[in-house]
């Protein structure tokens, strides 16, 4: 890894990356459960520009694997791009090893990544969800720092959410509640922010399945 | 330009009718404080204003004019001219040049012999006489679609339809804008001057 050897552009550096990262990361409601038996990861649909809206019916889950998906918010490029090295990292290791890694091994590899751009970093706020032996549920920052949770919401609108969802959240929930649960949660927040909106996506991912839904607003 | 709780606002004239429309979100940043803002108003029975910008500027400049055109009326004896409405809340407006009021304005009216008028102005009071006219932050979405579909002597209804769909569209493309739009169509017809508010959701 290369030290930066001028403190003074390190310092503008850093600044402007704070500005790009507070309007990138801004603009989102993403949304993640963890219960006994299922991972759910929910989502909004608008891409903003400011206050243009930039795209409406924009996917910010991404699937990883058949039993792995993630939520993208900030900067659409980085997110792209991080989500297919994810994915195509995760199949040489299934095909070199003939074991499917786990989540959490899924998570501190991108966690190393992002850790190595430190100073440049990739404008980015995941969640990644998943059920290897269990079902997992991990956050996942622009410095790469991995933290494995029960319930989480990123984005403008996750004040909003988690409110929701802190109301709602139980450990033993029924799929059909807590998708209910997570669609209510994202709906408030598109209610009451002004960047999160145009329709709801939800995956559950279980034992040995991985569901996806789409709500209209 | 956004003045910190943004809007959108529309105004269209035809020959003896003026359409006024605007959404209803007040958002504090990214935080919408209120879905039923009201920003759209009737001033008199011949008269309305649409506004854009700060919510606060936006009722305190409604008051004022409401109680001036109330003021003149009372010790005239006569009411004023919706041109002449329109260039005294200008006249004020450019009073605070200095601290300005954060809100774009559109004044919409008939006068007594019938004739439709629109005006609009920028937070420092100039005053300019239109067809058609979008503020706000949504304004440049909503323009498009005026301007490609207007004429001067399209029908109310078609008038009113455009307005609408003008706001829409706004909101499709705006995060400050949304939550429904309010309406306010002021018509002259054989004489007399009927003025009419709606509200619809979006």
């Amino acid at each position: 890894m290369i030290l930066p050897n001028n403190i003074n552009s390190n310092i503008a550096r850093e600044q402007v990356q704070k500005l790009l990262l507070q309007k990138a990361l801004h603009g989102t409601t993403t949304v993640g459960i963890r219960t006994k038996n299922f991972t759910i990861l929910a989502a909004d649909r608008r891409a903003t520009s400011g206050y243009y809206i930039a795209h409406k019916k924009i996917r910010k889950i991404v699937q990883i694997t058949d039993y792995m998906a993630m939520t993208t918010a900030g900067l659409v490029a980085d997110a792209q791009i991080l989500a297919e090295w994810l994915s195509n990292h995760l199949r040489y290791k299934y095909y070199t090893t003939k074991m499917k890694p786990s989540v959490r091994s899924a998570a501190e590899y991108l966690s190393i990544i992002l850790h190595s751009a430190r100073f440049y970093p990739y404008i980015v706020q995941l969640l990644l969800g998943g059920y290897d032996t269990a079902p997992r549920l991990f956050n996942i920052d622009w410095f790469g720092s991995v933290t494995e949770e029960e319930y989480v919401a990123t984005g403008s609108g996750s004040p909003i959410a988690i409110g929701v969802i802190e109301d709602g959240y139980r450990e033993n929930l029924t799929e059909d509640e807590a998708v209910e649960l997570a669609k209510r949660a994202v709906y408030a927040a598109t209610k009451r922010d002004s960047f999160s909106g145009n329709g709801i996506d939800v995956v559950v991912i279980g034992e040995d399945y991985i569901k996806w839904y789409s709500f209209n607003l | 330009m956004s003045y910190g709780t943004g809007a959108t606002a529309v105004g269209i004239k035809g020959r003896n009718y003026v359409v006024l429309a605007a959404e209803r979100r007040v958002s504090y940043g990214g935080f919408v404080v209120s879905r039923s803002a009201k920003k759209v108003y009737k001033i008199t029975d011949y008269l309305g204003i649409a506004l854009a910008g700060l919510f606060a500027d936006m009722q305190a400049i409604a008051k004022v004019i409401a109680a001036e055109l109330s003021y003149h009326e009372i010790t005239v004896g006569r009411r004023l001219s919706v041109k002449a409405a329109a260039k005294l809340l200008a006249t004020i407006l450019y009073s605070y040049k200095y601290f300005p009021f954060l809100s774009e304005v559109l004044v919409g009216g008939v006068e007594e012999d019938g004739r439709a008028r629109l005006y609009v102005m920028d937070p420092v009071g100039s005053l300019i006489e239109d067809d058609y006219a979008a503020i706000g932050t949504g304004a440049s979405i909503a323009i498009g679609l005026i301007e490609s579909n207007y004429n001067i002597d399209m029908p109310l209804d078609k008038a009113k339809e455009l307005a609408i769909s003008a706001v829409k569209v706004a909101i499709e493309r705006d995060v400050m804008s949304g939550d429904g739009i309010d309406i306010l169509i002021i018509h002259s017809e054989n004489g007399t001057t009927r003025i009419k508010e709606e509200s619809i959701r979006v």
